[in-house]
């Protein structure tokens, strides 16, 4: 294949995990050199063997073609091994194992701002990050007033950017970064800097680069962004590679299945959450159509469902529901007091759903806690934090980004009230 | 247009050194260097003063103690003078090694975050020792004037002795600089081996005290070879220190490529060190 940008072949890296002593102290490397056998047997006594036990897989067989012009979001928890790949490409660290060909120069945004000094006014910072990221003094010259009319600085420019705030501090640096003549531009989650309007003219000029044909690598959390930038994507966990395909499957089966909390539990008959009077069995988040769904549209109605035991008990336990929002804010919670008709039978596995009407969350990610009592005499037989975990999404708002509700909408709830609006006969007339 | 095609793989053995690379990223090379220097003028109420100042006032001490009590021979100059011109490339010296041995540690958010060669780092943190030199080799010539000494031809030969001194502060600073990565232990051995090395440079003392063969292997130490040339060139010391020179030139030489390579074969650990 003539026209590829990036291949990888099967590579790998590893980290060395220090046991005890730190590895490459002077005292060890004298000790090693001094006395070589001694060292060896003292390896051995401890039962380490360095060429196996103590390695670190963060990239595994990790192989992939991406040809020119593509835009590829890598996605993975923390830890996965996205960032390691693309210090790799970047030839920032070599792989352990295994071999890269990248064709053409690189762009590299790992950090914003890499080399900038506080002591330097904002005009001589935009020259050194400028020829850090790799632009020539010519270059950056003639771009010298682009880049500060991006960065919306203008006033500030010759001022030591000690005194910037944070927002000027990475708007100078990703207009520096946003300048840059690569072929392959390389960024890990940097977006998520600055207030919206900035961030949607960074997504401008990514979208800029992805359709003037460069190569584009981009790591993010943010489904949302990944979604509208990227057309391919590399789903990443523990170091390997577990998918290779379009975007939209990559981040519906990363939000399903790799997301921390999921948004279905079972317990196995000896981990039962509760006591002798309440075991709790499953809990799920469900829609209408009784699927367990781990993402759920605004205007969907969702259930939770709770399945649980109960055994000498005389009345009826109280099971209510918390939920929180990504930021732990306690939105509400429901409880099933007034709810039951029918007496209690004993052994007997209760199913109770808890029905959540549509357009009353906000997007994002909604985190349950659950928890079992009685209240006379008052007991808690189950508290479950962070049980399950589903995510509200804007359909719309996917397509409508760029629109004028793009974006989140503001406060944490978003429910659909009622509005009257009636007209009324004018009194006053406005000037003719 | 052809386009580069870059190979990332483990590497192994005797590296190419790639020094190519070095010169494509020369602009970053000088402004980097120009950043230390702009801010160091920024920062410091002295500024260049201090270029001054700390052989100055070491010039001052070695006259009151090694020449005027401890009146040890100054090859029949006045041993301010005689002290001062040695002190010029080893204040630089001194500078650029301490700049070095901590140009890769404190630039670790560009190492591990930016890909350009690394050799860049100690080579800028020398190159910044530059501007102090000049600023502190004009008040040498200052003295010069103040003690009437007049130049021999020898002075043409002061440009290659500048360079000895660049090679092996290049030298030792990349040495420094690698090994600093490796083992933090080297931050605190490093201002007692500084002042060792002192004393065993003839800075205060000629080293027209000790006879050859002694003399020529003096020059192992390169420094002894950099100071004794300045001397030679700029003030008409007795005689041409041939063999002292012989040797210093080669052992910077080798230090310096000894440095470069192994800087070379452990430079893709950096990033995983810091």
């Amino acid at each position: 294949m003539k026209n590829f940008s990036i291949t990888a072949e099967n590579i790998g890296k590893h980290y060395q995990i220090k046991t005890g002593q730190r590895y490459g102290t002077l005292k060890e490397t004298i000790n090693r050199i001094i006395n070589p056998f001694h060292y060896r047997k003292k390896l051995r006594s401890n039962s380490i063997d360095r060429k196996t036990d103590n390695k670190i897989w963060a990239l595994k067989d990790i192989s992939f073609t991406i040809s020119h012009g593509e835009v590829v979001g890598l996605i993975g928890r923390n830890g996965a091994g996205k960032s390691t790949l693309l210090k790799i490409i970047a030839g920032i660290t070599t792989p352990s194992c295994g071999k890269a060909k990248v064709v053409g120069k690189i762009g590299c945004l790992l950090e914003v701002g890499a080399g900038f000094h506080p002591f330097l006014t904002g005009r001589e910072n935009i020259f050194l990050s400028g020829s850090v990221l790799g632009l020539s003094r010519v270059d950056i010259k003639s771009r010298l007033d682009e880049i500060i009319a991006f960065a919306e600085i203008e006033a500030f420019i010759d001022t030591q950017i000690k005194y910037y705030s944070s927002g000027m501090y990475t708007r100078l640096a990703f207009a520096v970064a946003a300048h840059m003549v690569v072929d392959i531009l390389i960024v890990d989650e940097i977006l998520s800097v600055g207030d919206i309007a900035f961030q949607k003219k960074c997504l401008g000029k990514m979208d800029e680069a992805a359709s003037d044909g460069r190569t584009v690598l981009f790591v993010s959390h943010n489904m949302a962004t990944i979604k509208r930038l990227c057309n391919r994507g590399i789903l990443f966990h523990q170091g390997k590679m577990i998918m290779d395909a379009t975007i939209e499957n990559i981040v519906s089966q990363y939000l399903n299945n790799y997301c921390n909390t999921p948004s279905q539990r079972k317990w196995t008959s000896f981990e039962f959450p509760g006591n002798n009077h309440v075991k709790l069995l499953s809990i799920r988040a469900k829609n209408l159509q009784d699927k367990t769904i781990q993402t759920i549209d605004i205007q969907e109605t969702v259930g939770i469902e709770i399945i649980y035991q109960i055994n000498a008990l005389q009345q009826w336990p109280v099971v209510i529901v918390h939920f929180m929002n990504a930021e732990w804010l306690h939105l509400f919670s429901s409880h099933d007091y007034y709810k039951h008709s029918s007496f209690i039978q004993t052994s007997n596995e209760i199913c109770e759903t808890c029905w959540i009407p549509g357009q009353l969350f906000n997007q994002g990610r909604i985190f349950i806690h659950l928890e079992i009592s009685s209240l006379s005499p008052q007991k808690k037989h189950v508290n479950v934090k962070d049980a399950i975990s589903f995510e509200v999404i804007d359909q719309r708002c996917l397509e409508e980004m760029k629109g004028p509700f793009g974006g989140q909408w503001p406060g944490v709830l978003r429910p659909d009230l009622k509005w009257d609006i009636k007209q009324n006969k004018t009194i006053f007339c406005f000037s003719q | 247009m052809k386009k580069k095609i870059h190979i990332r793989e483990p590497s192994c053995g005797w590296i190419n050194l790639n020094l190519y690379e070095l010169w494509e990223f020369r602009e970053l090379l000088f402004i980097l260097a120009w950043r230390d220097v702009s801010v160091r003028y920024k920062q410091t109420l002295l500024g260049g003063l201090w270029a001054i100042i700390q052989p100055f006032v070491t010039m001052v001490i070695f006259s009151v103690v090694f020449g005027r009590l401890a009146k040890i021979p100054s090859d029949n100059i006045p041993y301010p003078i005689f002290s001062y011109a040695a002190l010029v490339p080893w204040s630089f010296f001194v500078n650029s090694l301490n700049k070095s041995s901590l140009s890769l540690i404190s630039n670790t958010n560009l190492i591990t975050k930016v890909y350009f060669p690394r050799l860049i780092l100690p080579f800028s943190a020398v190159i910044v020792g530059i501007v102090d030199f000049f600023i502190a080799f004009i008040i040498l010539l200052i003295m010069m004037i103040f003690y009437g000494i007049i130049p021999t031809l020898a002075l043409i030969y002061l440009p290659f002795f500048i360079l000895l001194t660049l090679i092996t502060s290049l030298g030792i600073g990349i040495w420094i600089a690698t090994l600093n990565v490796k083992f933090y232990d080297l931050q605190n051995a490093f201002p007692f081996i500084i002042q060792a090395w002192m004393f065993i440079t003839p800075i205060a003392y000629p080293s027209s005290l000790l006879k050859e063969p002694w003399r020529s292997l003096y020059g192992l130490n390169p420094m002894a070879g950099v100071v004794e040339g300045f001397r030679w060139a700029l003030l008409g010391t007795n005689a041409f220190p041939g063999g002292i020179l012989i040797v210093s030139s080669v052992s910077a030489c080798v230090v310096l490529i000894c440095g470069i390579f192994y800087f070379k074969r452990v430079e893709h650990t950096f990033a995983d060190f810091l």
